[in-house]
């Protein structure tokens, strides 16, 4: 199935520069942002989700990158957000290291196989260190949109 | 005498020439045991090659150095869980079953041959059990696949009766030598052998474990040497102490592999290569060793002698062996069919040869065309037979997995996605040494664009989305799993 990331990430849905430092603390943050920018309907239920998910299993999968993640009918598409720290939050990544690019996704429950590739392309994708590299140096998020769709294979 | 650079180089392309044909001839399914003594026999003084070799000492030791490789890397693979259930089933096989088939044919041997009873014996003895490698390599190969307990129960039979039938030999070879031996001698030989064995392989084996474990090698590449080195030190000790040293090697093999050890999968792939040498070497020259001229006069007691294993000896020791086991009779006559004779009955034959005992060169030829005969007709129709007889898997289905489960209310199993951290320790790793919880299956993997169906061989990559089948108790462990960094 094609799919490519660059088209579920819209330019709105970037943040440059969180404030959170602890990973609850982001979430939230992220999730307020989404309703926000009416990305997302339902706060609680997406936060719930999502924090679940987080509890579950530490999101942050080493090299300074965390994607959190969940399917909740809080949204209506799939939906992708990418969110940068340079300070570096906290996911308990198995390095140690905090992340600093954090990709979120959420879809719907009737979108299983789109979130299952999204997922599973952005992971492939962020291994890369010359992607991590450039994204860490956006400076603006149509650059951020620019660099993974340019990197997609 | 030949140069040593002409030794290596001789050495060295037989060896190629082994595994080049094996590849190309895997499909036919001939058992790697035939292939190999055929590629000697073929470059042996009466073939092609020419090449001369007739020092039975020498053959002598190269087979017991293979096959204390062979059975230590057999142990290794050895899965304690799996064989537990029928542990008790596989030591009846390879201790009564090996007895009563050297007792049938040596009967038998002793009346066709016109032999006198103990020749006969030495005869039965020689040839009772079955081969580990053969069994192993065959039941382990891509187109077996068995139902249930058979493939452990084989494989455990084959790799613990070998101590069995070397005892008899030696017993034997005593009772000829020495009359004066009673029967009492002999039992007490017997629990010197196996209680020695077995108590030197379990101790030593639990030492080696804890040993690796507690050493901090600096360099990965020394624990295997070392595991190398203990291996043979196992064999020599309780050998030299009168205990079976084939079966102290074995047990200690089974320890090991059963236990949590550091840089296990190094280990596991280094004995795995050796034994793969290990047999190549040894069929190689027990084919050099022997002259085909010398078996043509043979043939027709030779075929006489391998009907009546194949048919009498073995079914009837299995059957009396398996008498109060739960096994179907398919099974049995299955079980009784994989009665692979191979390289320890050869290599049993060079000590009578050696010791110079009447009657040795004929039963040296004897053991040589059973043997052939064995992976020749055995060793090959096992597929054909455990299909027919209903036993065999059917070939693994590769229909996609599913990406959506809904589990139906009540059970504790969900289908969950999980991204394999990019350090994650089971990175680079086959899906079946990752330690991942028996109760849970990865259906799925999704890596970038492409759905793979995993099977135990798949390396998992960082970066892989994981699609688990499993109960939410399992789920924790998995996670713990996944989310162990990698070792340095």
């Amino acid at each position: 199935m094609e799919l490519r990331i660059s088209n579920f990430l819209k330019p709105d849905a970037v943040i440059m520069e969180m404030h959170a430092t602890e990973k609850l603390e982001a979430i939230r943050e992220l999730v307020d942002f989404m309703v926000g920018k009416n990305i997302a309907r339902n706060r609680e239920q997406l936060f719930e989700a999502l924090a679940k998910r987080e509890n579950l299993e530490s999101t942050g999968i080493g090299e300074g990158i965390a994607i959190p993640h969940a399917r909740t009918d809080a949204v209506d598409d799939l939906v992708l957000v990418f969110a940068r720290s340079s300070a570096g939050i906290d996911f308990s990544s198995i390095d140690g290291k905090p992340s600093h690019i954090i990709f979120l996704i959420a879809s719907p429950e009737n979108k299983k196989s789109e979130y299952i590739i999204a997922l599973a392309k952005l992971s492939r994708l962020l291994r890369k260190l010359p992607v991590r590299e450039q994204l860490r140096n956006a400076t603006n998020p149509q650059e951020v949109i620019n660099i993974i769709k340019s990197n997609e294979e | 005498m030949l140069s040593l650079e002409i030794l290596i180089l001789v050495v060295s392309i037989l060896i190629i020439l082994c595994i080049l044909i094996f590849k190309f001839f895997d499909y036919l399914g001939i058992p790697v045991l035939l292939l190999f003594l055929g590629i000697g026999i073929l470059a042996g003084s009466e073939g092609i090659g020419r090449i001369h070799f007739d020092n039975i000492r020498q053959a002598q030791s190269i087979g017991i150095i293979a096959l204390i490789f062979i059975l230590f890397a057999g142990g290794l693979d050895t899965h304690w869980q799996q064989v537990k259930p029928i542990f008790k089933h596989a030591l009846i096989l390879s201790t009564f079953g090996v007895f009563t088939t050297a007792i049938f044919v040596g009967i038998f041997a002793s009346f066709i041959l016109r032999i006198p009873i103990l020749y006969g014996l030495l005869f039965g003895s020689i040839v009772s059990s079955t081969d580990a490698s053969a069994v192993f390599s065959i039941l382990r190969s891509k187109n077996v696949r068995l139902r249930g307990t058979l493939a452990p129960l084989l494989e455990l039979e084959s790799g613990s009766n070998d101590p069995m039938a070397i005892f008899l030999t030696i017993a034997v070879t005593q009772l000829i030598t020495s009359p004066a031996n009673g029967l009492s001698q002999i039992m007490f030989f017997f629990i010197l052998q196996m209680g020695l064995g077995a108590a030197i392989g379990l101790t030593l084996g639990k030492l080696v474990v804890f040993m690796l474990n507690r050493l901090r090698l600096f360099y990965e590449g020394l624990y295997p040497v070392f595991c190398l080195a203990s291996a043979f030190l196992i064999y020599s000790i309780t050998y030299l102490l009168n205990g079976s040293g084939f079966l102290a090697v074995y047990l200690a093999g089974i320890v090991i592999g059963n236990s949590q050890i550091v840089k296990k999968r190094s280990l596991l792939r280094f004995f795995d290569g050796l034994a793969w040498l290990s047999q190549i070497t040894m069929f190689l020259t027990l084919g050099l060793l022997v002259y085909p001229s010398h078996l043509l006069p043979i043939t027709g007691t030779g075929v006489l002698l391998s009907i009546f294993l194949m048919f009498v000896a073995r079914p009837v020791s299995v059957l009396l062996s398996l008498i109060f086991s739960k096994y179907t009779l398919r099974e049995r006559i299955f079980i009784a069919w994989v009665g692979l004779r191979g390289a320890v009955p050869i290599i049993l034959a060079t000590f009578p040869l050696l010791a110079g005992i009447p009657n040795s060169e004929l039963i040296f030829n004897l053991v040589f065309f059973i043997v052939l005969i064995s992976a020749l007709f055995q060793g090959w129709s096992i597929p054909i037979i455990s299909r027919i007889l209903g036993l065999s898997e059917p070939i693994e289905n590769k229909c996609a997995s599913p990406i959506e489960f809904e589990p139906p209310p009540g059970v504790d199993t969900e289908l969950i996605e999980l991204i394999v951290p990019f350090e994650s320790n089971v990175v680079n790793k086959p899906i079946v040494e990752a330690g991942f919880p028996q109760d849970c299956l990865i259906v799925l993997i999704v890596r970038g664009e492409n759905f793979i169906v995993p099977s135990g061989g798949t390396i998992i990559e960082p970066g892989d989305t994981l699609l688990f089948l499993t109960s939410k108790n399992s789920l924790k462990k998995i996670n713990e799993i996944l989310h162990r960094w990698k070792e340095a």
